[in-house]
């Protein structure tokens, strides 16, 4: 059974019941895209599915393996997670802070060659090679982005769960992240699974769309079922039309 | 060698420099040259029982306070953290004067008493932080430690027993390295290596915490063992050196700011060079009052504040403007 799936996932805060026994499986090599209206539960699943947070009833599977039952050290080889507004807390250089991605294979030993030629390597597949000596506290937000993302990608990981990695970015860095996590979808069989709150955007580049409302899934699916008007109405409260083009599939967004 | 292997080099010159002046400077004057030709010289006795003791343990007090400021501020990525201002020295202080009620006596009683005032100082400090360590409530965290622990004191000063009670309450308040004794350092030198050893396993935790708690998570780090480490080794390498010099404050605060231009802001890089550096500042601080001419030695602890007073309204200064 390969793939990143959940079995009657649960998660409370409190007496809040955040998500109502959710099932789901994940295929790697896909780009999978985790939309919802704010508080919908986006958040609190991506960390759940990344092993995080533990869930109050069912479980989280990892090729088979229940995930609380991974190491940590093992889980983090194999799952990646860009939490929301990644924290960078010192004047690190960059290309330290990249290297911080290695963590989870050096133990207690220090960077190889190997690890450097890794992080080389995320730092150009990212675009962020430019950036390498600066100080990542200096960044603008498309930098950022475009470092953390390499973070992530220097820690080799089988799944990259990335929440709202393009919030705040401009439309040419919105493409250029997006592009750089669907490659390693494409070309190096990683699953990927984003959270976004740009329709089309998301029309355009998953593979597989799910809709989360209240804690439960209302569509999961291509994108050209899962964004039908009837489930973004019910979703989000507005009207919206799915338009096919020549660039592929578009949403836009009509009124309430 | 790297820039930081210049600066760690420098560093062990600087403590050695300073640990062989600590030895030769005080009242007695000590001839080393005629002291050699003649080993039953009586100037040994002062050079062993006296000054020894007080070098070796403002050398360890000051790596204790180095390496867990550099520490809790990496743990919660806050520039102003520091055992003195997140009230761990108090607690430490207040341990050991209540000890001044208890019905019971033994000779290791107040040392012990200061380390579990240490060891629940910080324990109540994460707990209060929770696991939002944010900035704002880790300082806040502190402020309410250091006010129960000052409380606490200056009720025990207000009620104390006998003149001796308040002059002893007054040792722990005011720290000083003068007249230890080598039964002082035989007892904290272990306990401060232990608590500097267990704050040195921290490192690669708080370099994964550079990308706050959920992304070192991500990382595998087990933050609960972190938070361990960081308490035990805080309360041993703080809790002994209060036990034996009172409380000496800033050495933990202002270290790491001085290092980490110096050899980068990476948390891990900065622990063993703020442990030399903290040692440095302390050892500094100990000569310096032995060198002020004036009646009454001034107490250590009394001169760092005067020292870090200033320093941190330099550093709130420059925060102010970096974090508008």
């Amino acid at each position: 059974m390969s793939g990143l799936h959940a079995q009657g996932l649960t998660l409370r805060r409190g007496r809040r019941e955040i998500l109502a026994g959710l099932d789901l499986a994940l295929r790697p090599g896909e780009v999978t895209v985790l939309l919802g209206p704010n508080g919908a539960g986006k958040s609190t699943l991506m960390s759940a599915l990344a092993g995080l947070l533990p869930p109050a009833a069912g479980k989280v599977l990892l090729d088979g393996e229940d995930l609380s039952a991974l190491a940590p050290a093992a889980r983090a080889r194999r799952i990646g997670f860009l939490p929301q507004t990644p924290e960078v807390a010192w004047p690190l250089e960059v290309r330290i802070l990249v290297g911080l991605g290695r963590i989870p294979h050096i133990g207690a030993r220090g960077l190889s060659a190997e690890d450097a030629r890794i992080i080389e390597a995320a730092l150009a597949e990212a675009g962020a090679a430019d950036l390498a000596d600066r100080d990542a506290s200096t960044l603008s937000g498309g930098e950022r982005a475009r470092v953390m993302i390499a973070r992530v990608l220097a820690g080799e990981p089988d799944w990259i769960l990335a929440d709202e990695p393009l919030a705040g970015l401009d439309p040419g860095c919105q493409i250029d992240a997006a592009q750089t996590l669907v490659r390693r979808a494409k070309a190096g069989g990683c699953g990927v699974v984003l959270t976004l709150h740009d329709l089309s955007l998301a029309a355009r580049i998953a593979d597989r769309v799910l809709v989360l409302a209240e804690g439960r899934l209302l569509a999961d699916g291509p994108p050209d079922s899962a964004l039908a008007p009837p489930v973004l109405d019910r979703a989000f409260g507005v009207r919206t039309a799915l338009r096919r083009g020549p660039e592929g599939l578009s949403v836009d967004v009509l009124g309430r | 060698m790297s820039r930081r292997g210049v600066v760690i080099t420098g560093l062990i010159a600087l403590v050695a420099a300073l640990s062989v002046a600590s030895l030769m400077v005080g009242r007695t004057p000590l001839p080393l040259g005629d002291m050699l030709a003649h080993p039953q010289d009586p100037l040994w006795a002062i050079l062993l029982q006296l000054r020894l003791p007080r070098t070796v343990l403002a050398l360890l007090i000051g790596a204790g306070l180095g390496l867990s400021g550099a520490a809790l501020q990496g743990f919660t990525r806050n520039p102003l953290a520091d055992p003195g201002v997140l009230g761990v020295s108090a607690s430490a202080a207040l341990g050991a004067v209540l000890t001044l009620w208890l019905p019971l006596a033994f000779p290791l009683l107040q040392p012990l008493a200061a380390m579990a005032g240490a060891l629940a100082g910080v324990g109540l400090l994460l707990a209060l932080a929770g696991g939002a360590s944010s900035m704002t409530v880790f300082l806040l965290a502190g402020v309410v430690l250091n006010t129960i622990a000052g409380a606490g004191v200056a009720l025990a000063l207000s009620l104390a027993p006998t003149p001796w009670a308040v002059n002893g309450i007054i040792d722990w308040l005011m720290g000083s390295l003068a007249d230890r004794s080598p039964q002082d350092l035989v007892f904290a030198g272990p306990v401060i290596l232990a608590g500097l050893v267990l704050l040195a396993l921290t490192g690669r935790a708080l370099d994964a915490l550079t990308l706050g708690e959920a992304g070192a998570a991500s990382l595998g780090i087990d933050l609960s063992r972190t938070r361990v480490l960081l308490a035990a080794g805080t309360a041993l390498a703080v809790g002994a050196g209060v036990a034996v010099a009172g409380v000496i404050g800033f050495a933990g605060l202002v270290t790491p700011h001085l290092l980490r231009p110096l050899v980068g802001a990476r948390p891990s890089g900065l622990l063993w060079p703020s442990a030399l550096g903290g040692a440095a500042v302390v050892l500094a601080g100990d000569l310096a009052v032995r060198l002020i001419p004036s009646a009454a030695e001034v107490r250590l602890g009394v001169a760092m504040a005067c020292l870090g007073g200033p320093f941190f309204l330099f550093l709130l200064l420059s925060l102010r403007r970096r974090l508008g």
